[in-house]
């Protein structure tokens, strides 16, 4: 680990990457030069189906593996790469990413899915067979802070919803406490009200120090809450600027909202 | 009243062996139910497991004449790192590649046992394995007390790492392996942890089957015992704590027990015809609850409970 | 050279059946997926079959050998259907499919011994030619069931790969819901394919069989080294499946001309150990994050 030649954007971390390529077959899905993700508290990641963000964002968390290029972390106080790192370790420098696709564990309740959030690794020992109740003493008001925020139909049994498990989803991440994180399509599912209070909430977070960058087909939420936009076509970001710029943009316009949108 | 306890209690010796076997299908349960209800890693080669621990008993106590404990020590370690050792070839193959690393850990075991006859005394045998105390006539019940005392602490244990964070770390690596990562959780390194623990006291109810057979074979560690273990544990509820024990009680209980001992079946019928029925009966048993009521008599967990009771402690 | 031409042809002659098992248990982990375990009492009953018309009727090895084959294919599709296919309509978890199939076998291994009795049985042959290649001898029975896998291999190969009914094996593993949009008839093709896989297993009982006896644990003896070599060749197809049991039989071979029987099963194991550790198998992630 070296020393950090200065963070860039004032105390918060940032995603470096470079070279970045990931092919399915003989198709190119991701092919990215230079980015860096986090220099502004909210990026939006839009861009047509098949662009790769999606694919990208799990190059970063390395649930899947790159071809070739690297990503790094600088959090200020120092920089990782992550592109040598296991999944999990990833997830333990404060870069964590919600799921596009409805993901929960069968089995454990709402509770369990949060406590497991929350727990430590010396928590998790096989001989701390009484370890539950520091656990939920030390982060019981926490996740009941973000029960009292939401309402789950059934708060100590199981998440029964689409829109229940997503947001499940997103608190689970929420309680990492990450650096970075990164959200993919996290209202999809949800309703108008819900998404509200979901931003909300992130905006939140966002003030006390958290980055995000936001990947959502609900546009209006990106154009609203972005600081920047990246826009990615074919696997690669080809324009970035504030919200207005890229709404306004003709290459955005014709390769992906239409003639009509503006 | 004296004739019905004449009846129950006659013969106290295949009694307490009946017994015996029972509680080494219970215990190896518990520790199966941990693995496979809990983690989601079916090991098929738990008799591999058990059989290192009784091997490595037999071995330290009757070639290298050590002492009980060391050697009960040398059981759990053996089983401990066999289990490592598994737990590391499986962490990332899935069930189909889980099912054959265990079974060749297994077979393994046997066959190492079978080839090196200086060591382990091969088909002819090994013992003989005496019992570390003597009380009288009835050391062998004491025996059976100490094996309650084992596998209720077992049991303890089991339950306990379901009301702690160690067992939701379990159940979320056995149903969600990719989320539990994206959640900082080890995944692999819990499944290696897992397996070594478990298999140790797999090992360790192996070396505390030593003094019960006092003469040990290779023929003792076949497919049958992995067999029964995943009947019983099936049929009481593999996710539940108690499933091997309620499961057990219906399978080895009703056979190896209640029809053996209290049934008077010709010797015949009792030589081949009883045991084939029985392993069909597992078979069909194993067949029928995992289709039509896959978590067994018990159910599925009920962590809502757990968390419910949380609230109130 | 004299070691290495001892050992190819010990290993190809004596694992032959293990080719032709591997093959059988391949197609079907290969459409379905599905790891069975019974598979090894679908080998144990192709021996005893094939016994049994040899022995009951007097038929010549040969004939007992093809209805045998017919009859283990009949098996394997029974058991697809009573078993496999309803574990599939209820949606039972990889672990539970394999434990099913192990409830399967070991009911069948001990089912079967109520129908042909408990003691091994023995083919009523006449005994096989001896024959010798570079100072290596073989039984006539070996050298059939060489020269079967050979043709048989090359003829799963050609039906999978050239047929209508090949391809549509190969759509409906790969896609199955495409597969049925495109006219596919799914329990048909996946009839067919069982059946191939049960003839397959059968013969290779009956093989195993006639060169010692037909026993009810003939087929799990076998079991774990047929599931090794599916495993191992199964990712590349048919072509892999046979190479790897090939393979097999020929480092075992070699192992055996070098050191006990019994530690060369057990270097033998833990080559595969490595194999599956070092290659990993994870052909599906659960789920994607």
């Amino acid at each position: 680990m070296s020393e950090g030649n200065g963070s860039a954007s004032g105390g918060r971390a940032t995603i470096r990457i470079s070279g970045l390529t990931k092919s399915f077959g003989d198709q190119t899905v991701v092919n990215i030069d230079e980015l860096v993700l986090g220099a502004k508290p909210v990026e939006g990641l839009i861009g047509p189906n098949g662009a790769g963000k999606t694919t990208l964002m799990r190059l970063i968390m390395r649930s899947t593996k790159a071809d070739t290029g690297s990503v790094i972390l600088d959090d200020g106080s120092g920089e990782m790469v992550l592109s040598k790192l296991a999944p999990h370790r990833i997830a333990s420098l404060g870069v964590v990413k919600t799921n596009q696709v409805t993901q929960d564990f069968a089995g454990l309740t709402i509770w369990d899915s949060l406590l497991l959030a929350v727990a430590q690794r010396h928590d998790e020992r096989p001989h701390r067979i009484y370890r539950e109740r520091h656990v939920r003493e030390s982060h019981g008001e926490e996740i009941q802070s973000y029960l009292d925020l939401f309402e789950f139909s059934e708060p100590e049994g199981f998440a029964h919803s689409t829109g229940e498990k997503k947001l499940l989803d997103v608190i689970r991440c929420l309680l990492l406490k990450p650096k970075i994180l990164l959200l993919d399509e996290p209202t999809a599912g949800l309703p108008d009200d819900v998404t509200a209070q979901v931003i909300d909430m992130l905006r939140t977070k966002v003030a006390e120090g958290m980055s995000v960058v936001i990947v959502e087909h609900d546009l209006d939420v990106i154009w609203g809450f972005s600081d920047i936009v990246h826009f990615m076509a074919e696997g690669d970001v080809i324009l970035e600027g504030d919200p207005d710029y890229i709404r306004a943009h003709s290459t955005v316009v014709e390769k992906y909202l239409g003639s009509g949108h503006v | 009243m004296s004739a019905v306890w004449d009846y129950l209690f006659g013969s106290p010796a295949f009694l307490i062996f009946g017994t015996y076997t029972l509680m080494m299908i219970v215990g190896l349960g518990i520790l199966l139910h941990l693995q496979l209800g809990v983690t989601g890693i079916g090991n098929f080669g738990v008799a591999g497991f058990w059989g290192a621990g009784l091997y490595a008993f037999g071995i330290m106590q009757v070639t290298y004449d050590v002492g009980f404990w060391p050697a009960l020590l040398v059981a759990t370690a053996a089983g401990g790192v066999l289990g490592l050792i598994t737990g590391w070839v499986i962490a990332d193959l899935d069930d189909d590649g889980v099912l054959a690393a265990t079974l060749a850990v297994a077979t393994i075991v046997y066959l190492a046992i079978d080839s090196e006859k200086d060591i382990t005394g091969g088909r002819v045998g090994l013992g003989t394995i005496d019992f570390p105390f003597d009380v009288g006539d009835r050391t062998d019940l004491a025996w059976l007390a100490i094996l309650f005392g084992v596998v209720g602490l077992l049991l303890w244990y089991a339950r306990r790492v379901h009301r702690s964070p160690y067992g939701r770390l379990l159940i979320a690596t056995g149903t969600n392996e990719p989320l539990a990562r994206s959640l900082r959780k080890p995944v692999k390194r819990t499944k290696v942890g897992v397996m070594a623990l478990t298999s140790a006291g797999m090992g360790a109810l192996g070396g505390l089957y030593g003094p019960i057979v006092h003469f040990l074979f290779p023929t003792q560690l076949t497919v049958a015992i992995t067999v029964s273990v995943i009947t019983a544990l099936v049929l009481g509820g593999q996710q539940r704590p108690l499933g091997a024990f309620v499961g057990a009680l219906l399978t080895v209980g009703l056979f190896d027990i209640a029809i053996k001992l209290y049934v008077p079946l010709p010797k015949d019928l009792l030589e081949h015809a009883f045991p084939v029925t029985k392993q069909i009966i597992f078979g069909a048993l194993l067949i029928f609850v995992l289709l039509f009521r896959p978590l067994g008599i018990l159910g599925r967990m009920r962590r809502e409970r757990h968390v419910k009771g949380l609230s109130r402690v | 050279m004299d070691f290495v031409a001892k050992a190819v042809i010990i290993g190809l002659t004596e694992q032959a059946p293990l080719v032709l098992a591997a093959m059988g248990m391949a197609l079907i982990y290969n459409l379905s997926k599905v790891i069975n375990v019974a598979f090894a009492e679908t080998i144990t009953l192709g021996a005893y079959f094939a016994q049994w018309v040899n022995v009951a009727f007097g038929a010549s090895f040969y004939l007992s050998l093809a209805i045998s084959g017919i009859l283990a294919g009949v098996l394997s599709c029974v058991t697809y259907l009573l078993v496999f296919r309803t574990a599939e309509r209820r949606g039972v978890g990889p672990v539970e499919v394999i434990i099913i199939s192990l409830g399967l076998s070991v009911l069948l291994r001990y089912a079967l011994q109520f129908v042909f009795g408990y003691e091994a049985r023995f083919f009523e042959t006449p005994p096989p030619t001896f024959m010798k290649l570079f100072g290596v001898g073989f039984t006539s029975f070996q050298l059939t069931a060489f020269i079967l896998v050979v043709v048989l291999a090359l003829l799963f190969y050609l039906f999978v790969q050239k047929t209508v009914w090949g391809r549509q094996v190969r759509a409906l593993a790969s896609d199955a819901d495409l597969a049925k949009v495109s006219g596919i008839n799914p329990l048909l093709t996946t009839l067919i394919m069982w059946f191939l896989a049960g003839a397959a297993g059968g013969l290779a009982g009956a093989f195993w069989g006639v060169g010692s006896s037909a026993k009810p644990g003939l087929g799990w003896d076998r079991f774990l080294l047929t599931l090794l070599v599916v495993l191992v060749g199964g990712a590349r197809g048919l072509r892999g499946v046979i190479l790897a049991g090939m393979g097999t039989g020929v480092l075992l071979s070699a192992l055996k001309l070098e050191i006990a029987p019994l530690r060369a099963e057990i270097v033998l194991l833990v080559v595969f150990i490595l194999v599956l550790k070092l290659r990993g198998n994870r052909f599906r992630e659960l789920a994607k994050v």
